[in-house]
């Protein structure tokens, strides 16, 4: 039987401890005790249960240095609590708040004499030293002693914690904490306060007064920590989080092109970026089960998209069916309309390549055999499935931020069009991943499988001396001319003059050829 | 740090950032097909980059004259800044005409301070703070406070004479036309009051000598000061309604009254009244 109640809170240095600690003590006057603990190899749990034991009138326990695991007491209920912050955030603010701090302490003298960069090397050289790696990580998994890696044990630890809160997101959870708190303590109140914040700076309050091979190394030695933050839809039962910012998608991008256009290439190097995951054709690959759900938060289930540590999206279709193209700008519109930040990429391709690929890949990778063999019959077909699926796209885009891109442009300076691409979202470009990347190979159904077989390589598939036969066969057509003017503008204006000029280019272009 | 900005106004504008030296230069768009020979330039810092404004003066002036022009406009960039990067040097270099904002002398590396890269942080290079890094206002503040007021004018007399130097060095290495773009709340001398604030107004430190040195180098001097700058509400481009691009989460020090509001870049009236006399000085040039 419960004969006290207590909190227990693991402040993390720079993770908003002191506000909370306030709160507690306006909540338990009198009640509220701190109390640090050696480092090393030391039993902390018995110690931090012998501090409660002997200490009968404190309901709030605040620690710094305490760590894992929960200590257990027998009829004691101990509500622990943790709150978390975005690595790259916390070790700049300790770097701030340490090198105004009045001590001599190693972290206060090397903050002193050094930038960020310098505080941040030097740290990460000092042997054990984990202030600027995965500290939370570390600390979490103090919780779950045993086996398994850290990172593992810390997605145990998060588990014990009665509450892991979110700085980002401090006054959402607070008041989340107050309501767990309620039943043992019905007057508990919570009154947004934010003490010992280190000061921010107008417009360098992002990540950008970081340099970026500071930043680099600190995301590259934190990505434990960075996926932490990607917990909620993870936590097991028992424990509360509050929904953190953090985690939250924060941009939808579509990016739609016709099939064999580079779609799967372009897609597959911006999802190869740290931040970003993806759903890969889900009306095309569902076609059969007549898929049709355009509500963001709906699709991510039914693909099962977990977007926890990547809050872009970007939603990848082809327009071999109308309703492809419909579907993905009726999903851009509604997530907008929900007040999700939206965009939209175009890819294009010179027409005769995409067709004469398009005959190749019905030949040897498609299931469907739809342009069987060149003809005039599935030259036409495809020329208007080009010009009906590109209508629809164009028609709509004008109500997103768009970027138009060619295949070609793209392979031929993959570095500028993905940057470009990337700033659209915006991310700065990851060089080493995006550049050379790895096809998913099984995570993402869906896509050109010929992506894979380049194992990643973007470089463009020869195809002149075929291109001038097609022109040549089909000379005169409709459908040529049609292909004709839609080459120059891949050529002429797609990635070389400004968008709204190539969009509008080729929207006064589909809508001339209604006639075949 | 354009892709900075986009990520903080993405919702009231779009940037349409591209880049050029194998993805390493973020530039301003709409994107310019650099293939084109004689294409003109804009050089400067966030005023010519156009932060908020949908059509800032290198958009007006290549759509209004018909000519390309490469918006070279980057945060908190000095003379400094373009001198140190090769590409862009080329670039100067080929252009027909280059219009050169009066870019701020505050980011200069002079006297006790060493510029960092084009974001407007200062490195303490002697005295007690030596090492130190700070957003510019913050040096010039500290700078006051501890090292004295005489260390502090001299601080300014330094910076100043580098700006100059700087500038005589830059417009040597552009061999097409040249014209100087005053672009400021205040008229040049106006702008360095500095009892209310240790930097003045923008361009910070320029005085009108300084101006009226370096326009002498220049084909063209344009005085486009615009006194009566009001507040600029922040809006969704795409839906109509009000932005709170200065988010509390992201910019907690702001008052929450000027979240959704532009008091600092030049707006896009300035744009336009910097966008119609240029227009009419660069037709004389011609």
């Amino acid at each position: 039987m419960v004969s006290r109640t207590v909190i227990l809170h693991y402040h993390l240095f720079k993770n908003a401890g002191t506000s909370l600690d306030k709160n507690l003590k306006d909540n338990f006057p009198g009640q509220w005790v701190a109390r640090e603990f050696p480092a090393g190899d030391c039993d902390h749990a018995s110690m931090i249960a012998e501090w409660i034991t002997e200490t009968p009138d404190a309901v709030a326990f605040s620690t710094h240095t305490g760590i894992g695991p929960l200590p257990r007491i027998p009829d004691v209920r101990i509500i622990s609590v943790m709150f978390l912050r975005d690595p790259l955030e916390r070790i700049r603010s300790a770097y701030n708040f340490e090198r105004n701090q009045d001590t001599n302490t190693l972290g206060a003298v090397l903050a002193r004499t050094t930038d960020l960069a310098g505080y941040v090397r030097c740290r990460l050289a000092l042997p054990g030293d984990r202030q600027c790696r995965n500290f939370q990580t570390q600390r979490l998994a103090s919780f779950a002693p045993g086996q398994g890696t850290e990172y593992e044990r810390a997605l145990k630890g998060i588990a014990q914690l009665s509450f892991v809160g979110f700085v980002a997101d401090f006054d959402g959870s607070m008041r989340k904490f107050s309501e767990l708190l309620r039943s043992d303590f019905p007057d508990y109140k919570y009154e947004p306060v934010h003490l010992n914040q280190s000061m921010r700076h107008g417009a360098h309050a992002d990540s950008e007064d970081i340099d970026p091979e500071t930043l680099a190394i600190l995301v590259e030695n934190n990505q434990e920590d960075l996926k932490l933050l990607g917990l909620p839809a993870r936590k097991p039962q028992g424990a509360i989080l509050p929904d953190p910012k953090p985690n939250r998608l924060r941009s939808l991008i579509g990016l739609i092109g016709p099939p064999r256009s580079g779609t799967t290439l372009i897609a597959n190097a911006m999802l190869s970026h740290s931040e970003v995951t993806g759903i890969i054709e889900p009306f095309q690959t569902r076609r059969l089960q007549d898929y049709i759900k355009t509500d963001f938060a709906t699709m991510l289930d039914d693909f099962g998209v977990d977007c926890s540590g990547n809050p872009h999206l970007i939603v990848k279709e082809t327009t071999t069916r109308q309703q492809n193209a419909s579907l993905t700008m009726e999903m851009l519109k509604k997530a907008r309309d929900r007040g999700l930040y939206t965009g939209l990429v175009i890819v294009l391709r010179f027409p005769f390549s995409a067709y004469l690929s398009q005959v190749e890949a019905s030949q040897t990778l498609w299931k469907e055999t739809k342009l069987p063999e060149v003809s005039e019959e599935t030259f036409s077909r495809f020329a208007k499935s080009l010009r009906n699926g590109l209508l629809k796209v164009c028609l709509a885009a004008r109500a997103q931020h768009y970027r138009m891109v060619s295949y070609e442009a793209f392979c031929k300076a993959p570095a500028d069009e993905l940057a470009r691409l990337m700033a659209l979202i915006p991310l700065r470009l990851e060089r080493q991943a995006q550049l050379s990347f790895r096809p998913p190979q099984d995570t993402r159904p869906g896509g050109d499988p010929k992506t894979r077989t380049k194992r990643g390589r973007i470089t463009p598939t020869p195809r002149d001396e075929e291109v001038a036969e097609v022109i040549c066969r089909f000379a005169g057509s409709p459908e040529e001319r049609f292909c004709q003017q839609l080459r120059g503008i891949v050529l002429r204006s797609v990635c070389r003059e400004p968008d709204s000029v190539a969009l509008d280019l080729l929207t006064g272009l589909l809508l001339q050829q209604e006639s075949f | 740090m354009g892709v900075g900005y986009q990520d903080i106004d993405r919702n009231v504008i779009d940037y349409d950032i591209w880049f050029v030296d194998d993805g390493r230069l973020a530039l301003r768009g709409p994107r310019t097909d650099l293939n084109l020979d004689d294409v003109n330039c804009c050089i400067g810092a966030a005023q010519t980059f156009g932060r908020f404004v949908a059509r800032p003066f290198p958009v007006q002036i290549s759509q209004i004259l018909r000519k390309p022009v490469l918006n070279l406009g980057f945060s908190g960039a000095g003379p400094e800044f373009f001198l140190n990067d090769s590409f862009l040097m080329s670039r100067l270099a080929r252009a027909g005409l280059v219009v050169i904002q009066a870019m701020s002398a505050r980011s200069v590396s002079a006297g006790v301070f060493r510029a960092g890269g084009n974001n407007g942080v200062l490195e303490f290079v002697e005295g007690p703070r030596q090492g130190e890094r700070m957003l510019a206002q913050e040096s010039y503040s500290t700078l006051r406070a501890e090292y004295g007021e005489p260390a502090f004018r001299d601080q300014i007399a330094a910076v100043q004479a580098r700006w100059l130097a700087l500038h005589r060095q830059l417009i040597n290495h552009i061999a097409g036309q040249k014209v100087l773009l005053w672009l400021s709340q205040k008229k040049p001398g106006d702008n360095i009051d500095l009892t209310t604030s240790p930097v003045g107004v923008f361009p910070h430190f320029v005085s009108a000598e300084m101006v009226h040195e370096v326009s002498a180098l220049c084909d063209c001097y344009v005085d486009a000061t615009f006194e009566d700058m009001q507040p600029q509400v922040l809006v969704n481009d795409l839906s109509g309604m009000s932005e709170a691009s200065f988010s509390a989460e992201r910019f907690p020090q702001r008052p929450d009254r000027f979240r959704r509001l532009n008091t600092y870049y030049a707006t896009p009236e300035m744009h336009d009244h910097a966008s119609a006399l240029l227009c009419e000085a660069l037709l004389k040039l011609r």
